[in-house]
């Protein structure tokens, strides 16, 4: 995985400190310190580091390695440094970071169970639907005879004991990449074959289909229900 | 001013101050790199040569050596002894990036 990070650093202080002798060029009173602290940024500070200095001698003009410091100027620099403090701000990102993956995954269970309750009602609508249809209600079909399988609608017509009598439709999309188009629904009556065909209602509350009283088998699983202008999908 | 080249807070890439940043008394070792090179780079080397061992018993006796991505288009290109041969080169790399660094760092403790 890619990510981006910068490490930046914070500057704390400047200070003269003309007691102390440039190991370089061997003249006092031209030189300071500048302390700093190094800190990652990723979108903002995270993660600091220790705090260290750089000495400049204005004489020589020359920054002094670290290798060359001496113990005098080491002196100077740790009393220095116990006075810094790390800004609060720099571990920002400590806060931040788990704060904002908790927040990511409870977005993503919070949707995954909104998602969950309604397909789950959804489903229950459907089944009531089966059970009780009304003339109008137009279920979305995934038809198969076992080798095709096509994507198509039945409208209801009217029912009588056991019997639902429903109008196939005219549309049948072969091809999985019509899914979109699938979802929407035709409504007027020229989608709709004009003689209704006869299923057992019972058949269908079972085995969650409609089979057709045809050889060889033919069936059609109910997808969702369009009923009222409103689509509600099973899956 | 002469430091005002650490306004520029950013500094991504390699870090032009890394010899003049002091720490503490630790800083003004010269040996930690030449032993954190020379342990790479002879790591590194024993790799080369455990893997080229690898991969000859495989060859020879018939067996699998599973390859990343990169090893396998390096065997495929040539044989054990490139992918072998680039694992050495890179670990004396390393190495001889420790010792040289370690003697500049001398260098620079000396020079007046
Ligand atoms: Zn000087």
């Amino acid at each position: 995985m890619f990510f981006y990070y910068q490490i930046r650093n914070h500057p704390h202080k400047t200070v003269a400190v003309p007691e102390i002798t440039c190991p370089l060029c061997h003249t006092a009173g031209h030189m300071e310190m500048n302390f700093m602290q190094k800190y990652a940024w990723v979108f903002g500070p995270i993660a600091p580091s220790g705090k260290f200095a750089m000495a400049f001698c204005d004489h020589c003009k020359n920054h002094v390695p670290a290798v060359r410091w001496t113990d005098e100027m080491d002196t100077v620099f740790q009393l220095h440094k116990r006075e810094l403090k790390t800004p609060r701000r720099l571990y920002r990102g400590l806060i931040v970071f788990p704060l904002a993956m908790v927040a990511i995954v409870g977005a993503i269970i919070l949707v995954t169970k909104v998602k969950g309750n309604k397909q789950q009602g959804n489903q229950a609508l459907v089944k009531e639907a089966i059970a009780h249809p009304r003339k109008g209600d137009i279920f979305q079909i995934n038809q198969s005879d076992g080798t095709n399988t096509n994507y198509t609608y039945f409208k209801v017509a009217s029912t009588r004991g056991d019997s639902i009598y429903m109008y196939p439709s005219t549309v049948h999309l072969t091809d999985m990449k019509d899914m979109k188009q699938w979802d929407e629904i035709p409504v007027a009556d020229d989608a709709y074959e004009k003689t209704p065909i006869a299923f057992s209602i019972k058949q269908a509350q079972t085995s969650d289909m409609f089979m057709y009283n045809t050889q060889p088998t033919q069936y059609g699983i109910v997808w969702s229900l369009y009923r009222d202008g409103q689509l509600y999908k099973k899956y | 001013m002469a430091l005002e080249e650490n306004k520029n807070r950013k500094m991504q890439f390699g870090n032009p101050y890394a010899d003049y940043e002091y720490y503490g008394k630790h800083s003004k070792r010269t040996w930690p790199s030449m032993v954190v090179g020379l342990l790479f780079g002879i790591g590194l080397c024993y790799f080369a040569w455990y893997r080229w061992h690898e991969i000859n018993m495989a060859e020879v006796m018939g067996g699998t050596v599973s390859l990343t991505s990169i090893e396998w288009i390096l065997y495929k290109v040539g044989g054990k002894w490139i992918l072998s041969g680039i694992l050495f080169l890179c670990g004396v790399g390393f190495a001889y990036l420790g010792v040289h660094n370690y003697r500049r760092l001398e260098k620079m403790k000396v020079e007046g």
